[in-house]
């Protein structure tokens, strides 16, 4: 069996003159919720990182679909989560409950429909050998081939967002399309929920968090953890194809992260996101009141183009321009054209305010599941057997993370 | 109760929009001033990436701050290569492995 497809590993390093990282410690899990038609390329992806990983593991939550089929296809292991209903972070915390007895030194955490750049495993594992305190390494999501305005949009929006984080060096939230982290930092997540961090103790990601990796991010910065990115890390994510799935995507995503803050309650580590949330908020309230200004003067008719106000306003496009330059020509003309990203940052802000009143009135957002018509390799579209199950290698309750309390000095180790 | 009388009103109003335009005024430089920082943010980043050749991914590197340097072969660049005296430029094998082109 091909190391890079799971399995025992090889133990081959990259590099020589690097610290000796081993494939087999790095462990990746894949949660996969019915993505048969996804899962197949996320897979061939891995398989052609320069620095194989030494065991993949897929892990299949309530699928009634081929997902557990393909992932054996390309000789990974499969496990099925046992009475999981809490989505996502569910399925991780039993993988990870699973993973402690194999006590791998780092874990990449990737979505199904995520594609990952080749050198993605050789730079995230580089960048966290070179300093113990970082406890995350973040990828840099893109999208993946824009084919309408509206994913073009997107695009547009993933790279505005991978600029400013290559540019201030600030990871916003550690992104659940695709990151690795420290086995370490997420043994002492899991230690310290519910005491220091939300949730239940043991678990690894909070069951109760709508966006499970902004509600890591902040576990991992509460407990001192350093969180870096990369300009090579990089991988493709779906792009939603409708304005719908957008709006519901965003909703979640800001009810998310509004949810967590009220959690975590204001503090240092929270602060800088609590100002990103009002600057969002009054950002809206006052370009809502631009326009009405903006109505009153035209309809008095006291309206006037002001040579100042067009020379900020060319800041705003140069900007623009500037920090979606990597997307090509399309996105740049995209954004020069101004209105198409104002009415789309409109739409957004639609979702912010949405999610900000249900986050008032503590209602809950649903997921969206997205299945996409993309074009996926053929040989991962079998025909799908009526009632087809997933199959699971490695069935039993979860065992959740025990922990030694008495290591803290050392960071939290880890037991099965 | 208080009680406004058209004048009264007029002027409420005409204080008000003073103060709303003011406030879009103010928040427009403001967030003017962040696009104009990112904007400068990302000229510096493309300065610093064309004046060095050095990969930060090269082992041994220290971890420094996040930045797009890619391997850029060519003779002009070639004379700022900066690689420490300890540790030698990578192989063509290393950098194939790094994702780096050969030069």
């Amino acid at each position: 069996m091909d190391s890079r497809r799971g399995g025992p590993a090889t133990g081959t390093s990259v590099v020589s003159t690097a610290p000796v990282t081993r494939c087999e410690e790095l462990v990746v899990v894949i949660p996969a919720h019915n993505e048969e038609d996804a899962l197949g390329g996320t897979l061939v992806a891995l398989e052609r990182q320069a620095l194989a990983p030494g065991h993949v593991v897929v892990v299949a939550d309530n699928c009634d679909d081929d997902t557990g089929q393909v992932a054996l296809r390309h000789g990974v292991q499969v496990i099925a989560t046992e009475a999981n209903r809490d989505r996502k972070a569910g399925a991780l915390n039993q993988a990870l409950g699973r993973l402690a007895a194999r006590r791998p030194t780092y874990v990449l955490v990737l979505d199904a429909d995520t594609r990952l750049a080749p050198d993605f495993v050789a730079k995230a594992i580089a960048t966290l050998e070179s300093d113990s305190r970082i406890g995350a390494v973040s990828g840099l999501f893109v999208g993946d081939r824009p084919r309408s305005l509206l994913e073009q949009l997107q695009a547009n929006e993933y790279a505005r967002y991978r600029t400013q984080i290559l540019t201030t060096g600030r990871v916003a939230v550690v992104t659940g399309t695709a990151s690795v982290f420290r086995f370490e930092a997420l043994c002492e997540v899991a230690a310290r929920r519910g005491s220091l961090l939300p949730g239940t103790l043991g678990d690894v990601y909070d069951r109760s968090a709508i966006t499970e990796d902004s509600e890591l991010t902040l576990a991992l910065r509460a407990l001192g953890w350093r969180l870096a990115s990369r300009p090579e890390c990089e991988c493709t994510t779906e792009l939603m194809p409708t304005w719908g799935d957008l709006h519901h995507q965003r909703v979640r995503w800001y009810k998310g992260m509004l949810d967590n803050l009220r959690s975590y309650g204001l503090s240092r580590v929270t602060a800088p996101y609590v100002a990103q949330q009002l600057m969002i908020g009054v950002g809206i309230v006052t370009i809502a009141l631009l326009t009405l200004l903006t109505a009153a003067a035209v309809a008095s008719g006291t309206f006037a183009v002001q040579a100042f106000w067009l020379a900020v306003a060319s800041v705003f496009v140069v900007n623009r321009i500037v920090t979606v330059w990597s997307v090509g020509p399309r996105g740049r003309l995209i954004a020069l054209a101004v209105l198409p990203e104002i009415g789309y940052d409109t739409a957004l802000q639609v979702a912010f305010v949405r999610a900000a009143l249900r986050a008032l009135t503590r209602r809950d957002v649903t997921w969206n599941h997205v299945a996409l018509a993309r074009d996926r390799p053929a040989a991962d579209q079998p025909p799908r057997p009526a009632g087809a199950l997933c199959p699971g290698s490695a069935r039993g309750s979860h065992p959740g993370i025990r922990y030694d309390a008495r290591d803290r000095a050392g960071r939290t180790r880890c037991t099965s | 109760m208080y009680e406004l009388n058209t004048a009264q009103l007029g002027t409420l109003a005409a204080t008000g929009a003073s103060v709303a335009q003011a406030w879009v005024g103010a928040w427009t430089l403001f967030v003017a001033g962040l696009a104009a920082v990112a904007v400068a943010r990302v000229a510096v980043r493309r300065r610093a990436l064309m004046t060095t050749e050095r990969p930060d991914t090269w082992p041994g590197a220290a971890a420094g701050p996040v930045g797009r340097r890619r391997w850029r072969a060519g003779p002009a660049r070639r004379t700022r290569t900066r690689w420490s005296k300890r540790s030698a430029p990578p192989s063509v094998e290393q950098r194939r492995a790094l994702g780096s082109p050969p030069s």
